[in-house]
């Protein structure tokens, strides 16, 4: 480089650049597991409401797999499915139609999602505006760090705030910038320190279990219109089992190994 | 009826894999950023060291983790060993590379 | 999943490297502030640095390898992959079966499906061999 470096006492590295960071991982560690011991716990669900999300499903696995059926079974399963999801057999809720929509702001359940939401931010951002406050207090006015890469101008006012050098090149940086580059940089730390593999793994397989459909929750649909949709779809299916025409599908695969026998 | 071409996936193990993808490329590019800073490399040399560095994880990866086969493991191997990797790690590397880079040339 | 020692080596020695390979450059940058004479770094220092690198690295990779498994006789099991899962339904199946689980447990355990024959005769075996 053509100009002389800047002289920064090597003190600041140490009780700046790595108290910050420390603070940093640790807090990102507290939240964590703070956010794992506020997690509400699995909710005992009425039965009516899941009856009617796993007839749902039922409905659902019977149009994707109708070709293990034979026709008449198809048959009747299509009579049974129609009539039954335009009727109001499975549902968890009968609504009277001419009743005024509910305000969804005094449905107990919509509460609780709108708390839980809540909680989740809260948790993200209280932590990170109080070590922002904390880098803003304690270490403002003076240069820490020399960053490696140049960056351009635009970047002076919010990585060189509280420094009144308006000339002094971008690439030295207060605190506050090292702040922003542990709270983007710190994502793997994080996931190394905690990430537990085979945990994961184990979680993977539960949850490929357990999907249900949504219905009647926060932002879900209605299950009548649900129920209609699905209905609908069950109607227009066409039948085709797997075992029609098995015998040419058979003989014209291992055709070449019969003939080399 | 299902076509006899149509291939069923499991997606516990897509997700198993995607995983440790990504922890291989957490390490590295943890690893790259410290010996960047070491090197005390600067701008666009010490990207270039990443890209090169990353990538020849990425190809390690492949070789020794895929069996040389990644369409076996991944959906879209090229894309997801590749390419999605390559950004998603650069503000890890750029941590550590400031950091190291500024405890090297502490005294000078 | 246990750290395997192998990997704790690996990742022991790449670290020893860095940190004296960081060490020496941070000399080697107080001595020619101080003679005021920019020089390359020296080749050993980057010499050792890559070797840390890849040596993490590849401690890395080896982190990610799957368990053994045992099965439910008590065999053990190595999975066909060292490090990765198979995706196609076919193939990751095989681990569980060999295990001797599956993830359709709760269908093929359904009352009507259940074997009471058998089970009756697995309970008799074990009262049996118990009073001995």
């Amino acid at each position: 480089m053509s100009t002389p470096d800047l002289l920064l006492d090597p003190q600041l590295k140490y009780w700046v650049l790595l108290p910050i960071s420390f603070v940093m991982v640790l807090v990102g560690l507290l939240r964590s597991n703070a956010t794992y011991l506020l997690q509400p716990g699995p909710k005992l669900e009425e039965f009516k409401a899941l009856r009617e999300k796993q007839f749902l499903k039922r409905a659902a696995c019977f149009r994707q797999n109708n070709g293990v059926l034979t026709k008449e079974e198809f048959e009747n399963r299509k009579q049974y499915f129609t009539a039954t999801l335009e009727s109001n057999e499975f549902y968890a809720i009968v609504e009277d139609p001419n009743a005024d929509p509910a305000n969804p702001l005094t449905d107990p359940g919509m509460n609780d999602a709108l708390m839980n939401m809540a909680k989740g931010n809260v948790m993200n951002y209280i932590p990170q505006t109080i070590i922002m406050a904390w880098v803003n207090y304690f270490f403002a006015g003076f240069v820490i760090m020399k960053l490696p890469f140049p960056l351009t101008d635009g970047f002076k006012q919010m990585l060189q705030t509280g420094i009144e050098t308006p000339d002094l090149n971008v690439r030295y940086v207060s605190s506050i910038s090292w702040y922003f580059v542990n709270l983007f940089g710190l994502r793997p730390v994080y996931s190394l320190l905690m990430g537990d593999l085979a945990a994961a793994e184990l979680m993977n397989q539960q949850q490929q279990q357990q999907a249900l459909p949504n219905i009647g929750g926060p932002g879900g649909p209605k299950a009548d219109k649900l129920f209609k949709a699905e209905a609908e779809n069950i109607q227009i299916l066409t039948h085709k089992s797997i075992f029609d025409g098995i015998t040419e599908r058979v003989l014209e695969k291992y055709a070449d190994e019969l003939k080399a026998l | 009826m299902s076509t006899n071409d149509e291939i069923i996936y499991y997606p516990p193990s897509i997700q198993t894999n995607k995983q440790k993808l990504q922890r291989a490329q957490d390490i590295a590019s943890l690893v790259l950023g410290v010996g960047c800073g070491i090197l005390t490399l600067e701008s666009a040399y010490g990207f270039v060291f990443y890209l090169a560095g990353i990538t020849l994880t990425n190809g390690i990866f492949l070789t020794a983790c895929c069996e040389g086969k990644p369409e076996k493991f991944f959906t879209k191997p090229k894309q997801e060993i590749f390419l999605e990797g390559l950004f998603n790690n650069v503000p890890g590397f750029v941590m550590m590379w400031c950091l190291i880079y500024a405890l090297v040339k502490a005294s000078s | 999943m246990a750290t395997s020692s192998s990997t704790l080596v690996l990742y022991f020695v790449g670290i020893l490297l860095l940190i004296h390979s960081g060490y020496s450059s941070y000399e080697f940058h107080k001595l020619s502030s101080l003679s005021h004479h920019s020089q390359d770094l020296p080749q050993d220092i980057l010499l050792e640095t890559l070797i840390g690198i890849v040596v993490i690295v590849i401690g890395g990779i080896s982190s990610i390898e799957n368990p053994n498994a045992l099965s439910l006789n008590g065999e053990l099991i190595i999975p066909e992959h060292k490090y990765l899962k198979p995706i196609q339904m076919k193939d990751s199946v095989k681990l569980n079966e060999k295990i001797g689980i599956s993830d359709y447990e709760d269908l093929n355990s359904r009352l009507p499906f259940i074997n009471i024959v058998k089970k009756r005769k697995e309970y008799d075996d074990f009262i049996k061999s118990s009073e001995q």
